[in-house]
Formats: structure tokens, sequence, C-alpha cells
């Protein structure tokens, strides 16, 4: 058995897992759906979305040269990372040359790609999550289960416990209190901190500013207060002008928790200018790669698209049913079954692709209306041709391919197959089938097939 | 389309072997309504398992050998089934399509699919769009029934198809929809996932038939039998009571 | 430039070529179009998306009501404030009435404010959303450190849409040949809803927003 489907196993016996998850995740579904459904002419500005970002992948690396001209126009200095160990081994470069110690980061999937803190620490600099879901992930020494809410799979008892064994406070469960002593504890770290490191949420090609949202306020403080800004962002992360940003920012917040616009939107376009007193003095920008080149180079350069909502995790009854960390990688979900064996291969994550009834529930709320399934079905196609694939799944559906392509074989093999199977099922249903297909009759008999083929009972009316 | 007077009958792999009784129940309401029924007989499946998997190769020997069949007939195609709807409607363009240069596509059997495409029609929209018939007729007298409506997600969400069964279902005397808790959400089935993915299918499916039973619905009805077969057999190992048919079942049992 | 910055560009270049970029739909407009709503339309507006958020509201009728209003919020408050000569409806005269720290202050005084007061560049009705831009004594912190954020809004600055300011900005960027400024759009007061989606306010940012509507 896969180690994907040991996960699974084991998320499907956590009761803590099903009713968190099973709550947040509808509540953000119907939110989202209220949401979209206020805003007038939300398909058109989906559509016009979507336009924008697969426009800009045509030319990706002339808007890649023209973002990163305007970043160095307006002081800030640029950098490029083939994959995440280069990424990392710059964000400690600029650390140790500027001679800082602390790091706060607002919630950035990019440094969860590039396992970013694990190298922060090696190289002996303090990291704190800053964003109060990965604060508790970072206490908890797990992993985010959702690209949204870090937390969707914890109850508040727990991270009440978390909290209390971790930083000593009272045990409280009271999410109010919680967040109170989050912030006390948080607010010392900001005011110490000497660099900020941040994603992006989108990159603004013709105005050279990276754009940060969050609900909380974190990602202010760090490209507030400390004096150097890191931002580790994907190349693909791109928006062309700011009337793009617009039809961005109308749909993200409504896609990712049914808010009109997230809390807080910043536009950063470069360092602190003369005369301010806040702000970073330094901005570095690390465009990274890690895949995404050859991502776009395939059938499902489409997911390049995707602004990271998390509408097709709310969605997705297999992510509902199993959550974030079956996925076993950074990005769970139906965008985690692409974007991960796009980034790291399609060796060793070809189970991803293959978890999905193909029910289209994904395409239906994504924002930018990515063809989710379509890209599944040409991973799917991919494993076939790269990965390694049983040799009797192999076998059986060449088989199929035969038999199905040849009339007459396939109607002798459907009459005997019909035979063996009502020798089995007197009563017309099978309890157990062997082999591979004894993962159907692990919940659901098997009906048998009918002594008399539809076909034969036509032609006996007709004749 | 002018009011076709015959048409073609893909009546799907799992009708023909498991469920014949269905591809009749089709069949005598295409009748009754005037239109002569073809089933061409070399007709063997879709190939949407051997795609679904990922093995483009041998779902293009089916497709080919389908699509060959279908060119060969003229008029509608009715498919009594969302999911093969959608896998001719939709991806068999796919299939043929090669990369984005064409490489690797098969332009002859591309323009095939694109044809037959263009004629083919779910059985509730072939009712509906075509033919523009939104009550059968049907009474169901003193069998009338509560019943659940499940949406299966080729139909609605590959074609498209969310209004059709719904305004049959209407249209038929005696029969109460029920209202399902996350009703569009999938059962689980998704072919070859029921069995790869036995464990989160299961869990699926479970959710599912958890809902249609709190519904209080005696029966479950869907366009797609191999939905209703995955419910069937949660079902019956379940012990439940609840019945499932497919549409043309409960359309044709009123006026029998 | 470094060797990795050819590298990828390379890659992207050669990639580009073979990409599978589905066609975009055809007819859609260029960019959204944005309708000329008249002051009382657009202030209603603002004023309904505030009741949505929880931010707190008082419209003023002239410059005088606006400083009194405001007196009344922060006297004897200590308050962490955009320089006087950037506040609008002269309210630089209402922080003798409090204790004051600015932009220049030290970050522990500015941390220890209670009340931040800010102006605005433009309030956005559609979402009742504040852009508040920084500079020379207009310090970030001060719309983002203390615990209450008031901010002072001039009727004639209110617009519909976010695109509006957008294009507006660009605009004035271009004319002038000038970046960006850096500007921050704040919906409301802080939030969090991560632990089991209960809605907390005040996480990091604000969890009080009182805006002021003069005239």
């Amino acid at each position: 058995m896969s180690r994907f489907l040991d996960r699974v196993e084991t998320a499907l016996q956590d009761e803590e897992l099903k009713g968190a998850l099973g709550r947040a995740t509808d509540r953000l579904a119907s939110r989202r759906s209220a949401s979209l459904d206020s805003l007038e002419d939300s398909d058109m500005i989906r559509d016009m979305a979507r336009r924008a970002k697969m426009g800009l992948l045509t030319d990706l690396a002339g808007n890649l040269e023209t973002f990163e001209k305007n970043l160095i126009n307006n002081g800030v200095q640029v950098h490029w990372a083939e994959d995440g160990k280069a990424a990392n081994r710059i964000v400690v470069e600029i650390a140790k040359a500027r001679d800082c110690k602390r790091a706060v980061k607002s919630k950035s999937m990019a440094t969860e790609e590039t396992h970013l803190n694990h190298d922060l620490l090696e190289a002996g600099l303090e990291v704190l999550e800053t964003d109060l879901g990965e604060y508790i992930v970072q206490l908890a020494g797990t992993t985010p289960s959702h690209i949204i809410l870090p937390i969707i799979h914890m109850t508040k008892e727990s991270i009440g416990e978390v909290m209390h064994r971790k930083i000593h406070v009272p045990y409280t469960s009271d999410p109010e209190k919680l967040a109170k002593i989050a912030r006390a504890k948080l607010r010392e770290a900001f005011l110490s901190a000497d660099i900020g490191i941040t994603g992006a949420n989108f990159g603004v090609i013709d105005s050279g500013a990276v754009v940060l949202v969050s609900n909380e306020g974190n990602a202010r403080l760090v490209t507030t207060l400390p004096r150097v800004h890191v931002v580790l962002m994907g190349i693909e992360k791109l928006v062309p002008n700011l009337d793009d940003l617009d039809l961005m920012i109308k749909i993200l917040g409504r896609s990712a928790t049914g808010q009109k616009i997230t809390t807080y939107t910043s536009i950063v376009p470069g360092p602190r200018r003369e005369g301010e007193t806040d702000g970073c003095e330094e901005m570095h920008v690390i465009l990274l790669d890690n895949g995404r080149s050859r991502i776009l180079g395939g059938p499902i350069a489409e997911i390049l698209g995707c602004i990271r909502c998390g509408a097709c995790l709310n969605a997705c009854p297999v992510y509902k049913n199993i959550g974030g960390h079956a996925y076993g990688d950074t990005y769970p979900g139906p965008v985690g079954a692409i974007v991960t064996p796009g980034i790291r291969g399609i060796k060793g994550w070809k189970s991803l692709p293959d978890a999905s009834s193909l029910c289209g529930a994904c395409r239906d709320v994504c924002p930018v209306r990515l063809d989710i399934p379509r890209m599944l079905l040409e991973l799917r196609k991919h494993a076939v041709e790269e990965a390694d694939v049983p040799w009797t799944l192999r076998a059986g559906l060449w088989g199929f391919g035969m038999i199905a392509s040849r009339p007459w074989l396939y109607r002798t093999a459907a009459r005997l197959g019909g035979i063996a199977a009502r020798l089995m099922a007197p009563d017309g249903w099978i309890k157990k089938l062997p082999g591979l297909a004894g993962g159907w009759t692990r919940s659901r008999d098997m009906k048998a097939p009918a002594p008399k083929s539809f076909q034969r009972m036509f032609r006996d009316r007709h004749v | 389309m002018t009011h076709p007077k015959t048409v073609q009958l893909f009546h799907t792999c799992i009708i023909n072997e498991v469920y014949p009784e269905v591809g009749m129940s089709v069949v005598n309401i295409l009748e009754r309504l005037g239109i002569e029924v073809r089933v061409p007989a070399s007709q063997t499946c879709c190939g949407q398992p051997a795609f679904n998997a990922g093995f483009h190769a041998d779902a293009r020997k089916v497709a080919r050998h389908t699509l060959d069949l279908l060119s060969a007939t003229e008029g509608p195609i009715v498919v009594p089934s969302g999911s093969c709807g959608d896998m001719i409607t939709h991806q068999y363009e796919m299939l043929f399509h090669g990369d984005s240069r064409g490489q690797g596509g098969e332009p002859a059997y591309l323009a095939k699919a694109r044809a037959v495409s263009h004629r083919c029609y779910e059985f509730s929209v072939f009712l509906v769009d075509v033919l523009g018939i939104t009550d059968l007729g049907a009474r169901l007298g003193s069998n009338a029934m509560k019943a659940a409506y499940h949406p299966s997600c080729h139909l609605l969400r590959g074609l498209g198809a969310k209004t059709q069964p719904r305004a049959l279902l209407a249209g038929v005397q005696g029969l109460e929809c029920a209202d399902v808790k996350d009703q569009e959400e999938c059962c689980g089935f998704g072919g070859m996932f029921s069995v790869k993915n036995a464990a989160i299918s299961g869990a699926m499916l479970e959710n599912k038939l958890r809902n249609l039973e709190a519904s209080g619905a005696s029966t479950v009805v869907s366009c797609d039998m191999g939905c209703l077969m995955h419910m069937q057999g949660g079902l019956r190992r379940k012990g439940s009571k609840l019945e499932v048919k497919h549409i043309s079942q409960v359309l044709e049992a009123g006026f029998k | 430039m470094s060797d990795a910055r050819l590298a990828i560009l390379s890659k992207v270049r050669q990639a580009q070529i073979r990409a599978y970029i589905p066609e975009a739909k055809s007819g859609l407009p260029a960019r959204l179009a944005y309708p000329a709503l008249d002051p009382g339309a657009l202030r209603f507006r603002l004023l309904e998306e505030f009741a949505l958020l929880g931010v707190e509201a008082f419209v003023e009728a002239s410059e005088a009501d606006v400083r009194r209003r405001l007196s009344g919020l922060i006297d004897g408050k200590s308050v962490l404030s955009w320089d006087p000569d950037h506040l609008p409806y002269g309210a630089g005269d209402c922080l003798t009435g409090a204790k004051t720290v600015f932009g220049s202050d030290s970050r522990d005084e500015q941390g220890q404010a209670e009340i931040g007061l800010t102006g605005c560049e433009n309030a956005i009705a559609e979402t009742g959303t504040l852009a508040v831009t920084s500079g020379p004594g207009r310090p970030r912190a001060a719309s983002l450190m203390p615990i209450t954020h008031v901010v002072l809004i001039r009727a004639s600055d209110i617009l519909l849409g976010m695109g509006e300011y957008f294009r507006k900005t660009r605009e004035t960027a271009d004319r002038g040949n000038v970046p960006l400024p850096y500007v921050v759009f704040i919906t409301g007061p802080s939030r969090t809803a991560d632990i089991e989606l209960s809605l907390t306010l005040g996480v990091h940012g604000p969890g009080r927003v009182i805006a002021i509507l003069g005239p």
C-alpha cells in the first residue's frame, strides 16, 4: 500500500479531523457562494481575471523581465532561484550580510514549499511565524493543512493545549483569549525583529510592486517594522497591471473566505522612501522557479493561473474527508494534486491525481475557472507514461482496450463474465471481489450482470 | 432542431450488461413519443475506464471504434448517462487533440469526435431541450412517492444539465422531490476511483447515503446508472430499504 | 546578472512555446466600468458597508463638528498621529488635548499609543475600504499598531470601487513619472477566524476602527 493510502487511512480514522474539517469547509463554501452571488457581473469578472492570468503566461519570460526592471527602478533588489534550496540560501545570505538575527514571517505557501524555516534555523537565525494559524502550527511542530486556514484540522481545545504546553500560558479554549495571548507574544517579536519574510499574493508587473493580503495585519507588521524585507514568490504570481489587480482582489477574498475584500491589502512598491519613518530600509524579491518552468512547458500550464484562494479545497469531497496532511506536501486539495506532481515530479506523487472522482466541484468554484479535472486526467496520462504503474492495471486496461474495440470479442467476454459472476452470486449480488476490484466490495456489494443483455431484449422485441 | 423521427441509442455498457430494463424504459418512452430507436449492434463501451486511468492509447482504440460506428449513423445520438455523454461530448476531443501543437493528435478522429459531439444528447437533455417536453404525462396514482434526485457530477457539471431532469420529475404527478443535504456532492463513484481509492470513495458514499436516508425519500432517482449502481451497492450492504431508479423508469412507471 | 536568472528565463522561454494555454472567452470588455454615482449615494453605500464591517462611523456637518467629535474621542488618550499638516479639517489642533506621538518618535513610544489617528487618500464605498497611503509625516504604524484606529474621511474623497482608485493613482504616477506610493487598503478591524472559524477582532492590527466623515 502506498504512503498516500496509509495517510488516507489515518486521516479517515481521525474523529477530531472529521468534525473540525467538515464544519469549517461547509461554512466556507456557503459563505463563498453567497458573496459571489452578491457581486454584480461575477461571471464576467471571473472570465476577465482568467484572461489576465492566462494572457501573461503566453510571454511569462518577457513579463518577468519587465517586472524585474520595474522592481529595480523602485529600489528593490531582485534575486532568482532555480529551486527551493537556492531560494533559502539567498535568504540566509541576505540575513547574514545585514547581521539579522531574528526573522518574523507572515503566511507564505512559497516558503513552506522550500522549507525555509528549517534552513534559517540551521543557519542560526530565530524564525517566528506570525499568522495566528501558522504560529500555532509552528508551536505544534506540524505543517499547515489548508491554504487559507492552516489549522482547519484542529479544535480549539487542542489549540489551547498546544499553547499551554509550548508557551506555558494557562490553558484556555476560548478563541478570543487565545488570540489575545498570541497578539501580545507576537508584538514583542515584531518589535525586536530585524528581518521580515513574506510571500506575495501578486506582483504587479507594470508597477514593480508586491501585493500582500491578510486579515490579521501581520503581513503589514512584517513589512513595516523590520529593517529588511524579503519576498519569496513563485515566478507565476504576476498580474499585468492595476486594472487586473482590481479583478483579482474582487474574487480572491470572496472565494477564500466569503469576504468582499480581505481586511488588509498592501501594495508595496519598494523600500521606505526619503523622509519616511517606517517600512523596511531594504527590500529584496526572490523569484522562485522550482519546477514552474517545467509546468509551463506542458499540458498543465493552466495551473500557473491559480491565485491560491483555497475554494477548491472547501468544495472537494475528497479533501473534506481526508484533510490537507494526507496530500503529503505543501499544497493540499485539488490544486495540490496538480501542483505537487508539477513541482516535485510525477514519480512518487502519482497517487495524488488518482485521488479524485473527477466530480468537477473544484472547477465550478475556481475563481479563474481552472479546468482542474482536465489537468488531473493529463497527469494520470503522464503517470502511465513516466511512472511505475502496477503491471496488473496496465494489463487489465490493455485487455479492456483490445476487447472493447472488437464487438464480437466484447460480447463473448461480457457473456462469460456474466456467467462467472452469477455463479459467485446466486442472489445477484457479489459480496467480495478478488484483487484490485476488492476495493469495491470493501464498502458495497456488487450487482451481478443480468442474464439477458439489453441488446438481446431489444432484439427480441423488435425483430 | 426539427422533431427527429429516428434516434441512435448509445446504451452504455452498464445498462447493456447490468441494467437492461433501464434501456427498455428509455426505448419505451422514446417510442411512445413516436421516435424510432435504432441500436447500433456493434457498440461496446465509450472507453472512459481506460481514459480516466490515464491509458490513452487503450482508450483511443475503444473511442475510434465508437466514433467509427456512430459516424456511420445519422440523427441525434441519445445516451442514457451523463458520464458517458460527457466522455463522448467533451473528453473524446481531449483524447484525440494531441499537445498544444497538435503533436500526437489524430486529426481525422478529432474531426469525427467534434461531429459526433454535436449530435450527442443525454436522455433527459434530449427530452427537454430537443423535444421540448417536460410533462410526459406520468401519473403515479396510488404509487405516489417521495424521491431524492441525485444530480450526477458529469451530467450536472460536465454537461451543465442542472434543470432538465428536475423539470421532468416536476412533471410527474404524485412524485414529491425531497430536499437532500449537499445534494450536488459526488457520491464517490468516479469509476476506477472507487476501487483504487476505496477508502475515500467509501467515506464519500457513506456521507451521501446518510444524507439521502435523512431526506425521507423512498427512492433515489438519477440519470446515471454508474452512480446508482454504486449507491445501490452501498445501500444493500447497509441493509437499507431505499431503492434506486433511473429517471426513465420513473417517467415510464406512470404511463404504463 | 546571475546564472540562475539566465537559466530560469531561458527555461521559461523554451516552455512558453510549448505551453498549452487555453484561449480566453471572447467578447469581454477591456476593463471594468464604474458608473458615476452622486456623492450622497456614495456616502450612503460607504456607511452601509461600514455597518456590516463593524466600523463605527460618525457623519459631521462642518469642520468644527469634525474637530469636536475627534476631541471627544482622543482627549486625555495617548495618540500616534500623522503630522498635523497632513490631517484634514485642521484636526491637528485637537492633538493638544491628547498625549501625542508621531512617526519620528521612538518605536517603543509608538507602541504605547492607545489610538492611531490618520487621514486617508480615498474611501471605497463598494467595500467599505480605506485607502491609506504613507509617506513623510504619514507613518504606516499609525493605522496599524494601536488597538484603535481613528480615520478622517473627506466627503469628496469617496470613490465607488477600488478600480477607480487604481486608475487615478496610475495616472498620477505616470504623469509625474514617479513610482506608486505605498498604500494599504483597510477594510474594517483586524480579524482572524483561524480558530474553528470563530471571529476574533484585533489580532494584530486595530480591533476598533472609527471613521469620521466630514463635509
